[in-house]
Parts: C-alpha cells; structure tokens; sequence
C-alpha cells in the first residue's frame, strides 16, 4: 500500500466508524428532499421544465443529490480540524509523504463518499417511481465525483485555516450552504431577481448543478452542458487543491 | 543545531494611537549544540525556554528565522523531506488516530514511512512484540491507558527504524510508574547508530539522560553530563533562613570565602560552593541573630540550572 492509499484507507475506515456521519450525510438531504419537495408540492410551476409537468419533488431531487455531497465534502474535511487536534496531522507532516498525497486522499476520500451516498440517493429515488437509463446513472455519478472532490478541496482550503469545528461551522453557513442555494438547487435561476442571477452566474456549482439536472432529465439530450458542468468543477478542483498544498507545504504558517 | 534564531510576530496595541503595531519576539537566540550517536541527550529547561520551538524546527515542522539545523547530515531547513527518513518523532500529545486500531495506525504510518507491506507487517509485528503490545493490537486506540498509549507511539516512532529519535517530552500525563517503564524502553533502545534526544522539564528524567543541554532563553546555558554538571558547579547547596537576609547579602558575600557564590532564593539566602560546612560555622557565628535555620545538600541538576540560568526549574 502506497501513501495515499494508506491515507485513504483511514479515511474510509473513519466513516464507516462514525455512523452519525454516515447517517446524517445521507439522512439529511433525504430529508430535505422529502419535506421541501414534498412539502412545496404542486404550489410550485417550472415553466422551463422540459416536459412543462415536472412538480417540486422531481425538481429538487438533483438539489438533493449535490446537497448530500456537500455534506460529505464538509464533513471530510470537518476531519482536517479534527486530525490537527488529534495529533495525527502532525505526524503526518513529519514523515517523508509529499503534501499531495495528504492532499489527494482527502479529497479523494470526500469524492468517493460523495458518490456513494449520491447512489444511495438515486436508489432510494428509483425506488419511489423515478427512472433513468444506465446513461444517466453513468453521468449523474460522474459529476457526482467531480462535484464532492472539487467541494472537498473547497473545503480543504477553509479547514486548513481555520482551528476550530465552531469556525468551520460560520464558513460553512456563510459560503458553502449559500452556494448550494444559489446554484439551481432549490429555485431556477431564471425567475430570481437579477442580482441573485449574476451571483449564480459567477456559483461554480452552478454549472455542476446543471449538468446533473440534464444528466437526471429524460428530455433532456444536450451534452454540452455536462461537459460545461465537468470542466467547471476540474478547475474548482485544480484551483483548490493546489492552494490546498502550497499551504501544507508552508511550514512557517503551519499550526500544529 | 548552528546559531539558531527564531522569531514571531505579536500584535500589540500601540499606546499613542491605539493602533495595532507587530513586535518580534524573539524565541531563540544563537542557539548552537549537537547531540551524538549511542547516548540519550536531554533538552532541559522551563516552558517558554525555546525547547519546543527547537524541537519543531528539528523535526521540520517549523523554519528558524535564520541559522541552520542538520539532521544526521541533513539540512532540515533545505531539504526536509530527506531528513525526514532519517527521523522518528515522538511528539508531548497523541499522535496516533483514536478512531482505529494499533496495527491499523501502524499500518498506516508505515506506510508513509515508505515500508512494503511484506516489510511493514513484520516491523509491526516486531515492534508491538518488543514493546509487549502485541496481544493489544486490535484494540483502538482510544481504549488504551496512558502508558499504554505511550507505548503504541514509541512502536510507531520506531516503525521506520530512525537513526534519529526525537521526542517531545514524551511521558507527558503519565504516572510515575509508567514514567519509569517508559524510560526503560528508551534506555533499552539505545545503540551506537541511534541518536536520541528527549525534551523534558523533570529532573528525575534529566538525570536518567546521558548527556544534557540545559536550555534557558532561547540559547544554551550548558551541556555536559549530569555527573559532570554537578561535578563543575560544586555539588553543595547552602539555604540559610532568617529575618532581613535580603539586606545582608553583599555582607554575607564578602564575608565567605571568595569561591562561595551568595544569592537569594526567595527570602533565604543561597550559598552554593565547596566545603560549606565550615562556612556554615563562620556564617552562623558571625549573624546568629539573622538567622532562624538552615538547610544543607549536595546540589541537584535543579541547583547546577539555577546557578547557570538564573531562572528556576518547576519539577512536577
């Protein structure tokens, strides 16, 4: 076992002993998903819909998807806080592992469980009387994948400077909430006032968001739009994770 | 380490305008000293005395300000990542995850050591054997007592086989018998092609070292032996107790012999030197109303660091 592969088996052994982790990230967005959907029901009219009938519930499934791997890109990195406070970073730190290995297993950690509980979803999904072909499931994971690494580094860059969980917790409620809520997932950005259109414009999630949209719908037949969604979220990723071990990589600025 | 300097920057309002100004403090000043091969090095002195900073910059978590630091040859400065290899690291707090296992933290650090996992397993199963922790290596370690906790890091520190063992005060929130376990594992781990230095603040740990570097401001205050330090500094200490001392010592000083070095501890006066006993007789004699009592002994590591630094060392 190399590294990284040592560090990612931690982080997979972790979550499968933390089942409040386990729960809360996938019975949250269940949650939401079945209380907001359901509960907004047929008050709410897509007119931008393909097939012009799609009620709230089918509308904000796929919100529910990105939520459920934002909670696992938050929670993955919640642990780069917890493993300073632990001490096991720093032992990390002194051994001879590159920066990106500690790196890439995080976020590759984050991606992995993303995608998971992103199946779970899907399953719990089809079996309400939603359906996609293989495609679908082939390309909603995709972007699933993508979205929770390029989330996880996100996270990664807030975690690495913060020292506290309560910290992490302001961040998460201040960015990382508001741009899931502003990137198509719970209202279409085409009906909002302008303002919230240039933020969402500007959402990097975004442009996952639609992608995973298209991705869900069986009207839908566009592939520039996952390609747009993907490339989006690589250079989130790029971005994130190579300021993620340029910062590792400072030891005068490392607080252990 | 060579002329080793470290600073920060605090924030500290400034008193004219109430506005933030940074100041440097400086937590190390020219430290300089070596350790050797084959022997336990002891890094002696109080909180605040520069120890840990020095211990991070040894063990590549920290960059000095200037001066330079070599590991088995390695400059830690330029080149940590190689340094590194040559390094086991025991650090004050845990540094094993407590979610899992021994052999799975094990497991997992060596293979950031670089170790094959034909070669990891049997250094596993080596070191927990040699520790005797084997028949707990399924056992997480947040279950496992302090010592045994211990332990378990002293197994992960030596996973790699380091030529170099760092450790940072490492019996940190252990009770005494522990304490003294855990030092007979070091002893036993000691061997020509292994250095070991350890940061400590007690003195029945300093006197189980072979070599000390007391340490006091950020520089050193002296290195040697413990035999040899208490040799040097004169291996008598004189309290004398009494009312009004305080104004008596450059009387008291000029009275004694030349060689006895007078100070105050407290409200007592200090006499540190050799063949006290007669001083003691002179001294008596000559301020028996001053003084109420007295208080003999061979000086410790304690008094040889008081005498040298000046400052006192909080034995716990």
């Amino acid at each position: 076992m190399n590294a990284l592969g040592a560090l990612y088996y931690r982080e997979m052994l972790r979550f499968v002993r933390q089942r409040s982790r386990l729960i809360g990230a996938l019975a949250t967005p269940l949650l939401f998903w079945v209380l907001i959907g359901g509960g907004f029901g047929n008050s709410f009219h897509n007119a931008d819909a393909g097939g012009g009938n799609e009620s709230y519930f089918e509308f904000f499934f796929p919100g529910a998807l990105a939520l459920s791997v934002l909670f696992t890109a938050i929670f993955s990195t919640i642990s780069v806080i917890e493993d300073r406070h632990e001490g096991f970073l720093q032992g990390v730190l002194v051994s001879p592992v590159s920066r990106v290995s500690i790196v890439a297993s995080k976020i590759l950690s984050g991606a992995t469980l993303g995608v998971i509980q992103g199946l779970l979803l899907l399953l719990v999904a089809r079996m309400t009387g939603f359906h996609w072909g293989l495609e679908a499931f082939v390309e909603s994971m995709t972007i699933l994948f993508f979205m929770g690494a390029a989330l996880t580094s996100l996270g990664f860059v807030f975690a690495w400077k913060l020292d506290s969980v309560q910290g992490y917790h302001s961040i998460m409620n201040i960015v990382l909430l508001p741009m899931w809520i502003l990137s198509g997932a719970v209202f279409p950005g085409e009906g909002s006032a302008g303002f919230i259109r240039i933020v969402t414009a500007m959402n990097p999630l975004s442009y996952a968001m639609r992608a995973l949209r298209d991705a869900l719908d069986v009207h839908e037949t566009s592939s520039a739009h996952f390609a747009q969604g993907l490339s989006v979220m690589l250079l989130l990723l790029i971005a994130c994770s190579s300021l993620s071990i340029s910062m590792m990589g400072s030891r005068k600025n490392a607080s252990l | 380490m060579r002329d080793l300097h470290f600073s920060y920057q605090t924030q500290s309002k400034t008193q004219k305008k109430g506005s933030d100004a940074l100041t440097a403090s400086e937590v190390l000043k020219g430290l300089s000293f070596k350790i050797a091969f084959g022997c336990i090095t002891g890094l002696l002195g109080p909180n605040g005395s520069g120890k840990s900073t020095s211990f991070k910059i040894l063990s590549t978590q920290m960059l000095p300000s200037r001066g330079s630091a070599f590991i088995n040859g390695i400059d830690v400065v330029k080149e940590a990542s190689k340094a590194r290899l040559s390094l086991g690291v025991t650090f004050q707090s845990p540094s094993l995850d407590p979610m899992l296992t021994i052999h799975e933290n094990l497991t997992v650090h060596a293979a950031l050591m670089g170790l094959s996992k034909s070669e990891g397993r049997t250094r596993i199963e080596s070191r927990l054997k040699g520790l005797m922790i084997w028949d707990r290596k399924d056992s997480r370690v947040k279950e496992l007592s302090g010592g045994l906790a211990r332990r378990a890091e002293l197994a992960k520190t030596l996973l790699a086989d380091p030529q170099v063992l760092l450790l940072d005060e490492p019996t940190t929130g252990l009770d005494p018998s522990s304490r003294r376990e855990f030092w007979k594992l070091l002893r036993a781990l000691v061997s020509p092609r292994t250095a070991i230095l350890v940061t400590t603040h007690l003195m029945e740990e300093a006197e189980l070292c072979d070599e000390l570097i007391f340490i006091s401001d950020g520089s050193v205050a002296a290195q040697g032996s413990p035999d040899a330090l208490k040799k040097d500094f004169g291996a008598e200490v004189l309290l004398l107790e009494g009312v009004g001392l305080e104004a008596l010592q450059d009387s008291v000083a000029r009275f004694v012999n030349p060689n006895v070095r007078v100070s105050l501890q407290g409200h007592a006066l200090r006499l540190e030197g050799t063949d006290l006993s007669r001083e003691l007789e002179r001294v008596r004699s000559e301020y028996a109303q001053a003084l109420t009592g007295f208080h003999w002994s061979r000086g410790t590591l304690a008094d040889v660091y008081l005498s040298k630094t000046g400052k006192e060392l909080v034995a716990t």
